[in-house]
């Protein structure tokens, strides 16, 4: 099974553990993913706000890379997901914008196909590869946690993906295979105030505090996140906010492929967690540093 | 009667060459549509620091006044969540109206004095455009020390632990063909100027 990987910039800063644990479970998983060559940052939420040609471009010019390997595109990132799905739904829209962009691309000897497919690495799991696949690889089932899913806004939220209304259950479904139960709480899909993080940061603090006190009033011993972002959000949250947060209960905060790897029983570092201190249900406030 | 007073609004939109640029764009076509349910407002988490909430911006856009809605801070603070396009009964796609009216503010040069998010963004796109990739420490230097040096000082300790875990990296990674991605950029500006 070969997947070509667009990592997305912060999988190779800030979020660099959502990328190694992420690479490796596909790698238990038998998934040979294969880094685009050269690729490029999406331009996010912000380059669509200052020059809608240049989002265009940056966006496009990933999947004109993409063209030569003729293989689906996984992304741990939400928002380069939406920014890669927006550039295809235009495009198929638009046969005029399409063709505005190719001959951009030209320059570098490269076109795009609106038949890429882009799957965000969480519904890749879930939804290509299957529960099923996924159940055969457990070695260390997640008996006896409780986990809170917490999605973060752009994957459900984009009108990219108008399927689910709001309403996702692809992590509680993993949850539930790998022997945890999955906590219900309100602001599952609430935004954690990420993209505020420099221009408005005592804002995007408010919001990812209000997200932790509502999974606080839950009995959760974890969260889990298919974002880096918002992983790196709420742990800065949950610092500051130490003595607010109702029970006095800081929670880890992991990714998937972090909660994969616990099941999988991979090593600490390999899925770059402190796989003892959670399993040992100790309550941590920071994992990454 | 009734008859007479649609005709009178129809002919405000007609009036107004912003409401005619906004309905021209791919996510303004539907803003006409808007009934004012405020379902936008009411989603959104951080309406609370706008100055008009999302439901005010689009009936101020409706009556063509163009200088209070760029003059808003509202598009700035928009998180990009897309909580209020996934529940807008009219179907409008807010989030990316809020993305083009910034495109607009920027163009035009009107631009909230209550806001430095505009600075942010062209550091942010600047870089990469220059590198191809974002660097998260030079972004976060660069726009601090044009307006926060104090809060850089209290983010260091924070920053080299980082660094050490490997999560923050000293310098930009520039991909193999910039020089090729900035030749492009530089033509989509040209073609485009939003
Ligand atoms: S939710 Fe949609 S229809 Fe309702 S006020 Fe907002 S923009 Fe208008
Ligand atoms: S996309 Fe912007 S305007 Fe809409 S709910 Fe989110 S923050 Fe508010």
């Amino acid at each position: 099974m070969k997947y070509l990987y667009y990592p997305g910039c912060s999988q190779k800063s800030s979020a660099i553990s959502y990328e190694r644990s992420f690479l490796a479970i596909c790698d238990v998983l038998g998934i040979e993913l294969i880094e685009l060559d050269d690729w490029n940052c999406c331009g996010a939420t912000i380059a669509i706000s200052v020059n809608k040609m240049v989002s265009f471009l940056l966006a496009a010019r990933n999947l004109g890379l993409a063209n030569k390997y003729n293989l689906p595109l996984v992304t741990p990132c939400p928002s380069c997901y939406v920014s890669l799905n927006r550039i295809l739904k235009v495009c198929k829209e638009s046969k005029s914008q399409s063709d505005q962009i190719n001959t951009l691309l030209a320059e570098e000897d490269l076109t795009f196909s609106t038949d890429t497919q882009v799957y965000h690495s969480l519904e890749f799991l879930v939804h290509i590869i299957g529960l099923d696949t996924i159940r055969e690889r457990i070695r260390n089932p997640l008996r006896g946690f409780k986990i809170a899913p917490y999605y973060g806004c752009q994957l459900v939220g984009s009108y990219v993906n108008p399927d689910n209304n709001g309403n996702p259950q692809s992590l509680e479904e993993l949850i539930e295979v790998l022997g945890a139960e999955p906590v219900k709480f309100p602001f599952r899909t609430q935004c954690c105030g990420g993209s505020l993080m420099f221009t408005l940061s005592k804002q995007a603090e408010k919001l990812s505090g209000m997200i932790l006190q509502s999974i606080c009033r839950t009995d959760a011993d974890l969260i889990v996140t298919p974002c880096g972002l918002c992983q790196m959000n709420l742990e800065i949250a949950q610092k500051k906010n130490h003595g607010k947060i109702p029970r006095q209960r800081p929670l880890p905060v992991i990714t998937f492929g972090q909660m994969m790897g616990l099941a999988f029983d991979l090593d600490s570092g390999t899925i770059g967690i402190n796989k003892k201190k959670i399993l040992a249900k100790q309550n941590i406030i920071s994992l990454t540093n | 009667m009734k008859k007479s007073k649609r005709r009178n609004t129809e002919r405000a939109y007609e009036d107004s060459g912003f409401i005619r640029d906004i309905i021209s764009s791919r996510e303004g076509a539907r803003v006409l549509s808007c009934i004012q349910c405020g379902t936008c407002s009411a989603s959104c988490p951080v309406f609370e620091v706008m100055d008009y909430p999302p439901r005010k911006i689009f009936a101020m856009i409706r009556e063509g006044m163009k200088d209070k809605v760029l003059l808003s801070v509202t598009p700035w603070i928009c998180a990009s969540c897309y909580r209020c396009t996934v529940n807008c009964p009219a179907q409008i796609k807010i989030t990316e109206v809020m993305y083009e009216l910034k495109r607009i503010c920027l163009k035009e040069q009107v631009i909230s004095e209550r806001t430095d998010a505009n600075r942010f963004y062209s550091i942010f796109l600047n870089q990469i455009i220059k590198y191809g990739r974002s660097h998260e420490l030079g972004l976060m230097i660069k726009f601090m020390m044009l307006h926060h040096p104090v809060n850089l000082l209290q983010q260091v300790p924070r920053g080299v632990r980082m660094m050490l875990s490997g999560s923050l990296s000293l310098f930009p990674h520039r991909i193999k063909n910039a020089k090729t991605l900035q030749k492009i950029t530089d033509h989509a500006l040209k073609l485009q100027k939003v």
